[in-house]
Parts: structure tokens; sequence; C-alpha cells
């Protein structure tokens, strides 16, 4: 035994000794719940599996936790304390999504957990909205108040008029929101991302009869032709995506796949492409029509795909061939006609060969259209469910809950209609304007979870007035964000490594797989878990809603749906070992031994050709296009998504990898355009729409189109702590509120925008590195 | 006795930053905010530079992450006074923290300016400093610093290995960029070693190092970008 060791063993006790064997520098999984912070060794290093949740994917992290010293604060005195800390992330090598990788996001959430503007405990609302008068209540006495406000709504028969408002949750976390809210007796569980998937999910049904998002298998592609999709920065999985893209480029001896990247701002996916088409915003889905009219000219087809597992070709067909000449989407798109032969033919002729779509292509009046044709051009090659092709990731076979039943408390009020509802398909504009109008009835408590509406939705719903008229807002953030400082009541929620939760992801990587997060650290202050506060106000509330929720813990709800996962998986043995397992792991996934068997032969998919036919339209803009000369091009920055990531330091320090901008926001305009405009480099100007201003510095972008001016979303919060506040400008606050009609998706990519100079407003902090190499890297 | 080295396909490199911030992460690199940031004084061990080429709508954009080269023939070597940077015998171009007197000779003499100056003392807003990591100094005001190919890695496997009465496997040590990397565009290990992954893939007909015609000899390989032809 090494001298240090015996110290340590001395001091801590014959029963460390267990835990200390063999431990010198040895790097273990450790399940912390089952280890307490003092059986640690000072120096070793243990890593705990969580899951990521900086943007919704959902990849598996392990973090190392070690044993260290902090100050903290007990009973007014401020002490020193030994915990555990966390001290990096890294992405879980066995997650089947991420596979040990993970972005500069998921690197930089250790300063979530320690951001030094996390709420500390409950606050009740003081001084008049927007005041930021708050009072730190208990949690016994928060509670009372969300069951008394909650009691009271009950007893007037106005259950209905609670409405939750939150992000896209994970998933059991989600299971217990929808459980909460219809034993509650409200239909008003509402989610909204402002880079959000219905149009994707609206697409697919149409065309596949899923509705749900692809899985692309990039990896064993030969050809990749992406739609507006930023798929190596922030949509959907993006580290799963670039570990695809680094297969498909150098993973296979004798086979480097292409990609060509069609989208109307130069991003870093155009960059990393072999070919980049910057199209007119709006018309991703003609070209795709384009290009399917050329293959099916050609007879570059997979005929005896159509035949077996496509409907409605013949009319597709014929639209293509008549409606979509080359020369007359070459006027559309701007894409040259010779260059869309050239593309059709590449398509076909190396297969596999996918066509993905996103992103600024679904942002549109007709995204559902653009998403469609897309998807067409798949189904054309006969890629779906074939290995580099287009597949759905099967859920893990969790079983149901026994459904909540309706009572008589919550027969009436589950009947009232949804207020984000109009014929059936999701508006949020008609969810603020009813806000507003009180109609067809009044929302009397609003509870915000994981969303900031005030910071992601366009002022010009009139998000503002609308909670105005709400009388009793409550929020679950662990920060005060936008929305947050709003609120009459905060219950600050854990941080993601001090929870319970765990997520699906979706898309996933063609294996069922579940990530599970457990408690990486003990929670640093009096926050609480919102699931478990959910389950402590409904077991508060009444007895049928105790009936339908009767979980302690949300803990014991999770493990109770692990135990019928253990069923269903069939694996046999004693369910605390398969559990503990899962801890370990972080979570479940199809053993590898019976994924390949299931990726490379996935069920076929069949394919209707006819939504093209029923959802074909132009792209709608709003503002006069003299009036307002370029089109606006938001995205969500690398750094900080949709702006949840502002208030973390690292993330505001890194150079934007485009611009090497750092610490502000920018806007990208061609140089050509700013010479016109009389602009150069760092010079501020307003960019302004039709439903708003903001200014920001100008930074000169070769891969702008000249017509139009790409701004990321992220910085220009007003709330949410000392990094991210008072700190840029937020492009959400010009966008005119327009959406994809069937599927409710918000046309984010659908405004226009004037330019003009603006008074200097301070700098453009760039990193200019020094330019030291020349020649050698370029050979 | 091995001799550390780092392949950087520049066909699979995004230019996605995870990188730099996993460097953040594991060296406990201070953030200097945005008044120094303007100065150019962040602090990066690891930096993933941008390049433009051609025009609109033909433009092309090439990225290239730098860290320090770990030179065999490294011209901050010679030049500290006061022998704070040494060659290490495992090819590791070493900076010993409190030797260094701030002269900043080696930053000068470094053609890829990858050495960091600490201009001023860093402070972490509480609780942001719980997160550091113990394994790696803190560096104070005056003091040189640089990319240790995550020297504290190198020895927690060397100590497993010797623990488990076995030599060091290929892939037993990841620095922290090279682990986070999501294309899998950095490998890291013993180039002495002609079976190691960052051997076989030094073994490309894409291979060039920076500067090579200085006579550096660094020890990352870049693996330039590569084009489509249509087979």
């Amino acid at each position: 035994m090494k001298r240090r060791e015996f110290l340590i063993t001395t001091t801590l006790g014959a029963g460390a000794t267990v835990v200390l064997q063999g431990c010198g520098h040895r790097e273990e999984r450790l399940i912390p719940l089952l280890v307490s912070e003092e059986q640690l060794v000072p120096g070793a290093q243990y890593w705990t599996a969580s899951v990521c949740r900086q943007c919704p994917a959902g990849c598996g992290i392990v973090v190392k936790t070690m044993l260290g010293e902090a100050t903290t604060t007990v009973d007014g005195q401020t002490v020193r304390v030994k915990r555990r800390q966390a001290k990096k992330i890294e992405g879980n090598p066995d997650h089947p999504l991420n596979r040990g990788r993970l972005c500069a996001r998921g690197q930089a959430g250790l300063q979530v957990l320690y951001n030094p503007d996390r709420l500390q405990g409950p606050l009740r609302r003081t001084g008049p909205r927007g005041s930021d008068q708050y009072v730190e209540i208990t949690w016994e006495e928060a509670i009372r108040l969300l069951v008394e406000r909650l009691q009271g709504l009950r007893q007037r028969h106005q259950a209905h008029a609670l409405v939750f408002l939150t992000g896209r949750l994970s998933k059991h976390t989600r299971l217990l929101v929808e459980r909460f809210m219809r034993a509650y007796g409200s239909p008003n569980h509402i989610t909204y991302e402002l880079f959000d998937d219905a149009v994707e999910r609206r697409a697919n049904e149409l065309t596949m009869g899923r509705e749900a998002l692809a899985t692309y298998d990039l990896a064993r592609a030969r050809y990749v032709l992406s739609f507006s999709a930023p798929f190596l920065e922030t949509w959907r999985s993006p580290v799963y995506y670039s570990l695809g893209f680094g297969s498909m480029r150098q993973g296979r001896p004798g086979v480097r796949g292409k990609l060509v990247h069609v989208e109307p701002r130069f991003s870093l996916t155009a960059a990393s492409a072999d070919e980049w088409l910057p199209i007119n915003p709006g018309t991703e889905g003609t070209l795709a029509m384009g290009l399917a009219g050329i293959i099916i000219e050609e007879n570059l087809f997979d005929r005896a795909f159509i035949e077996r597992h496509t409907r409605g070709f013949q009319a597709f067909r014929q639209l293509a061939r008549e409606e979509y000449p080359p020369e007359r989407v070459s006027e559309i798109t701007a894409i040259p006609a010779e260059t869309i032969v050239r593309l059709a033919r590449e398509f076909a002729q190396h297969r596999p060969s996918l066509a993905l779509g996103g992103g600024a292509a679904a942002a549109h009046t007709n995204g559902l259209f653009n998403l469609i044709a897309i998807q067409a051009l798949n189904a054309l090659v006969g890629n779906l469910g074939r290995p580099g092709g287009l597949s759905f990731t099967p859920d893990p076979p969790f079983q149901e809950f026994p459904p909540v039943p309706e009572t008589p408390q919550t027969r009436e009020s589950l009947r009232q209609p949804r207020l984000d509802r109009v014929d059936g398909a999701t508006s949020i504009p008609a969810l603020i304007e009813r806000w507003r109008s009180g109609q067809p009835y009044a929302v009397d408590t609003l509870f915000l979870y994981e969303v900031n509406p005030l910071f992601t939705l366009p002022p010009a719903l009139g998000v503002r007035e609308a909670l105005q008229k709400i009388p009793f807002i409550v929020s679950f953030s662990s920060f005060k964000d936008e929305s947050a400082a709003w609120a009459d009541l905060i219950l600050p929620d854990h941080t993601y490594l001090e929870s319970w939760w765990d997520e699906v992801p979706e898309p996933g990587a063609g294996q069922p797989a579940v990530g599970l997060a457990q408690p990486v650290v003990k929670p640093l202050y009096n926050t609480r878990l919102t699931s478990d506060v959910l389950l402590h106000v409904a077991r508060t509330i009444g007895d049928d809603m105790r009936a339908a929720l009767p979980w302690e813990r949300f803990e014991d709800f999770l493990k109770e749906a692990y135990r019928g996962l253990h069923r269903a998986v069939g694996e046999g043995g004693d369910f605390e070992h398969f559990w503990e397992e899962v801890l370990k792991n972080g979570g479940w996934w199809m053993p590898d031994d019976q994924r390949s068997s299931l990726t490379d032969h996935p069920e076929p998919q069949t394919f209707d050709f006819s939504p093209a036919l029923s959802h074909r339209r132009q792209p709608t803009f709003a503002g006069d296009e003299r009036a307002y000369p370029f089109h606006l091009h938001i995205y969500p920055s690398i750094a900080f998504f949709d702006g949840r990531g502002a208030n973390q330091p690292w993330l505001q320090e890194m150079p934007d990898p485009m611009t090497t901008v750092a610490w502000g926001s920018w806007v990208e305009i061609h140089p050509r355009t700013a010479e016109q405009l009389g602009v150069s480099e760092g010079d501020w100007v307003w960019i302004e729409s039709p439903h708003g201003r903001i200014q920001a510095p100008v930074v000169l972008f070769p891969g702008a189109r000249p017509d139009t001016v790409n701004i990321p979303v992220g910085q220009g919060h007003q709330a949410y702590g000392r990094y991210a506040k008072d700190r840029g400008a937020n492009p959400v606050r010009l966008l005119t509120p327009l959406m994809e009609p069937v599927s409710g998706g918000l046309a984010w990519a659908a405004t226009r925008v004037k330019v003009s100079k603006a008074p200097d407003r301070g700098r453009l902090v760039t990193v200019g590195y020094t330019r030291v190499h020349t020649e050698a890297e370029r050979r | 006795m091995a001799k550390w080295g780092m392949v950087i396909d520049l066909d699979r490199c995004t230019g996605c930053e995870a990188c730099v911030i996993a460097c953040h992460a594991e060296n406990n690199l201070p953030i200097v905010g945005e008044e120094e940031s303007a100065k150019g004084r962040q602090h990066n061990w690891i930096r993933v530079e941008r390049y433009w080429e051609g025009e609109y709508p033909h433009i092309r954009a090439r990225f290239i992450p730098v860290l320090c080269q770990q030179c065999d023939h490294a011209p901050c070597e010679p030049v500290c006074p006061v022998y704070a940077t040494y060659h290490n015998p495992e090819g590791l171009n070493a900076q010993v923290y409190n030797r260094c007197i701030g002269t900043r000779f080696c930053a000068n003499n470094c053609p890829y300016t990858v050495r960091v100056f600490n201009w001023f003392d860093h402070h972490w807003e509480k609780p942001l400093d719980e997160q550091l990591n113990p394994d790696v100094s803190i560096r104070t005001r005056g003091m040189m610093e640089k990319c240790t190919f995550c020297i504290q890695r190198i020895h927690r496997a060397r100590h497993q290995a010797e623990d488990e009465g076995r030599d060091i496997r290929d892939g037993d040590v990841q620095p922290a960029c090279v682990q986070s990397c999501p294309t899998e565009a950095m490998v890291f290990g013993d180039l002495d070693d002609p079976d190691s992954r960052v051997s076989q893939r030094a073994r490309s007909r894409r291979a060039f190092r920076l500067l090579e015609e200085l006579g550096t000899e660094p020890s990352v390989i870049y693996l330039k970008g590569d084009e489509w032809v249509e087979p």
C-alpha cells in the first residue's frame, strides 16, 4: 500500500478500503448515489454517465468528478466544505448517437452547473411585473401558493385555464407533464421551440406515414445533397451527423463521398461541402423538383423501388416534367441550368445518395412543399430504409403507463378547445392572440418550463401584452431569463447535471436507444427538480391527482418506466442489476450484435409522391421588395443555439468559426453590397423590418448573397445573467410572424429588411489570427 | 519511450470549435472578457483558423486547427534564458511554469504563434472555479503558457498502465481536443510505433506539416483537404 492510500484509509476507517482498493490512479465509472462523498479518494477521478441538455439532440455524456473544496454559506456563515465537483464533460463512448464525441456547447455544460447567475431558491414577485423585485420564499410556501391557485381554479371549474408552455421536453419528463395536465384537467400542454421540427414531421407523415424525424446514414452514403440544413452545426443531431460526415469523407478506403450544400448563406456546413450553391431563399423545393424532373427524364431513377414501394408516381412525373424544366428552375432558384443537370446525374448515379433538407428550407411559408420535394429525391433513388439512406430509428420498447382516466372533476375542462389549435393544426400566433383576447376563454395561470417566449417569439405577435393579461405566471427556469423576469413565482429547477431525466434521441442513430441522466453532483442550491415539484403539487391538490401520479419522486417514476423496459427487452435476471447497469452505462441501447442486423436491413419505407402536388406553393415574404430590399436570413448560432447558451462565458469568448467574432452580435453583408451602402467592416447599421429594428456591426462576408443579410440568433438578451445581458442584438425581434400553414411552423426565413447606417455603438471584437501559414497548408 | 504525435485530417475537420472548448475545460484556460479579447489576448492553446478562397459564388473556406506543433527542432527552446522551455524525452515541448520569468522570447521566436502570455492574474467568478482541473496548475501573471498535449493525461494513462502491469496501449492517451472531435479528424498516439493509428494516418499521401521548410520538425501532421473525383 502506498503511503498516501494508507493515510486516507486510516482517516476514513475500515469501511472505505473497499472503494480504495486498486484505486491509486484507476479511473472508473461510478454511480454517485452508491458511493458517498466521504468515500471519494482525493485526486482520484470518477466518471458518471449522463445526458447532454445543451440542445435537444440527446448525446450521451460522461462527467468527470473529483473531490474538491468549495466555499458555501451555511446559516449565513461562509465555510469551506469538501464536496464532489464536476470537472470535465466528455462524450459517452458507448452511446450509439455520439460515440464519445461532443460539440463545443456540450463541452461547455459545466458552466450551466457552476454558472454564477443561477437562481438559488424560490422567488415571489413583490413589485410590478418586469420591475425585478422579488423576495426569497421557502419551498413550502411556494408549493402552498401553487396548490391554492390550482385548487381555486378547479373549484371554479376552470382547470382548462391552466396553460403549461414548454420547450421540447425529454422523454419521461414530457410524459410526466402530460399526465399532470390530464389529471389536473387541462388540455393545454403546449410546446414551442424557435428552431422546431413541426414542418419535417408533417412532411414525413404525409409522404411516409411517419410523424417523426428521419435519421440520415451519412457514414455509408457516397453522395449527399443537403438543402439549407446546417447539420454540422446546429441542425437536429450535429455530433451524430459530424461523425457520419467524417466517415463519409475519409472513413472508407478508396471511397470519398461528396457533399453538395444548397443554402442561401455560406454556413459552416457549406464551408465543409465540396460545392456550395447560394440558392434564392425559399426555392429549395423548386430545385428538388427540377432535379427530379431530370432524373425521371433521363431514366436514372430506381424503377424497381418506385414500382414496389411508392404511390402517386405518374402524376409526380408529369408535374416534374411539365412544370420544372431546368431553364425555368434556374430562373426561380438562381442555380445555373447546367449545374442542375449535372447535379441530378451525379445524385442519381452515385448511390447510395442522400437528400436532406431542413433549417431555412423548412422555415418558409412553403416549407412543407420544400421538404416533401426533397424527400421525393430519396424515393427516386430508392434510398429509403437502406444503408446509406434515410430511415426512422425505432423507439426503445418502453411499456406504456395506464392512461389517466377522465374524472368528474376533469371531464368538462378536458373537452375545452386547446388554445393553440386552429382546424386541428397548431398555431402559435393564434395561441398568443387568444391569451390577449381572452377568447374562447381567459388563461388564469401559465407555467413556463424550458422555454423563453419573450426571447424566442417574435414580439410582433404581441407576446408581452398577452402575458400581461395572464394573472399568474410561474417560471421553472434555473436562470432569470427574459420570461422568468416577468413571472410572479420562480421555482428554479436543478440544472441537468443535478437532475434525474432521460432522453430517447430523435432522430436517433438507427438503433433503439435511451440515455439516462442521474445527478452527477449534489444540487448546489435550494433548487428542486421540476418533475418532483409537479408530483408534490399533484398529491397535495387531491386524491384523484394522487391516483394518477402516485410517485413520491420523479426517480421512482423513471424506475417504474425502466422496469417496463426491462420486462420488454427480456434480458431476464434481476431488475436491480439491470437498473444499476443502466445507471453505469448512461442508458440502454440495443446491443451491438443485434444492431447490425437491424440497421443493415431496416424496414423498407413506402413513399407517397402525391403530397408534392397537393402542397405545392411559392414562398411569400413579409415586407415590400422596394422598401425592404434584403432578405433576412437568421440562423441558430453554433455557440448559443437559440440563445440558451449565451450565459456561458466559454461560449461567449469562443470565436465564431466563420467570422471569428466573439462577445457580440454582427450582421453579415456581401462586400459589394456593403460598398453600395457605404459601410465597411465594423461599422454599425440599422436592420429594419416592417416590425422593428435592431443595430449591429457589419462583417464583410464573402459568403453572403448580395441581396441577403445574415444574422445569428443567440445574443441580445435583456436578462439571463452577467455574461448574456445587454450584449448584441436579437434578430427574432425583426420577424414577421408568417407561418407554414399546414404544420404551424414559424416561417422565420420569410422576412425582408432594409439596412442603413447607424451611429457607432462600440466595437466588433474579432480574433484576427496572424496569417503565418502561406504555401505549406495549401498544397 | 513513446514519441507523441498528432494527425489532423483537414478533409474531416469542419471548424466546429469543439476542440477549443474542450481544451479550455481541461486545461484551466481563463476567460479574458470582451476588452482583452479585442486586444487579441484570448487564451487559446488551440485555435481554428479560417481562410477564404475564391470569389462569390465560388467561394471556399478552409479551416485549420493550430496548436503547439511540439517541434523536434523547436525555435522557442534555445532562446529561453532560464530553461523554462525544454524538450522532454518523449518529444514534448514542455514549459516549466515556475522557472518562467516572462521574457516572452519564446513566443517571439515561435513561427506558429501558439504561445500565450499571462498579462494578468486571472479570476473565476464563483462558483465557476469549482470546475477547475486539479491536475493542471493555474498560471499566474508573467508566465508563458502553451499546449502540453495534455501531459496530465499522458501521466494518468502511464500510471494506470503501470498499476495494471502493462505498457500504454494505442488509444490510451487522448488529449482533450482529440477526445472531443466530432468528426474524428484528430488522432493522437506514438509516432515511433508503426502500427499506431497516428502512424498509419501519418503515412497518407495527403500528409504535410506547417511551415515544414523552416526545419522545425513538428510532431503535428496535417492531412490536406481531398477532392471528390467522379469514380
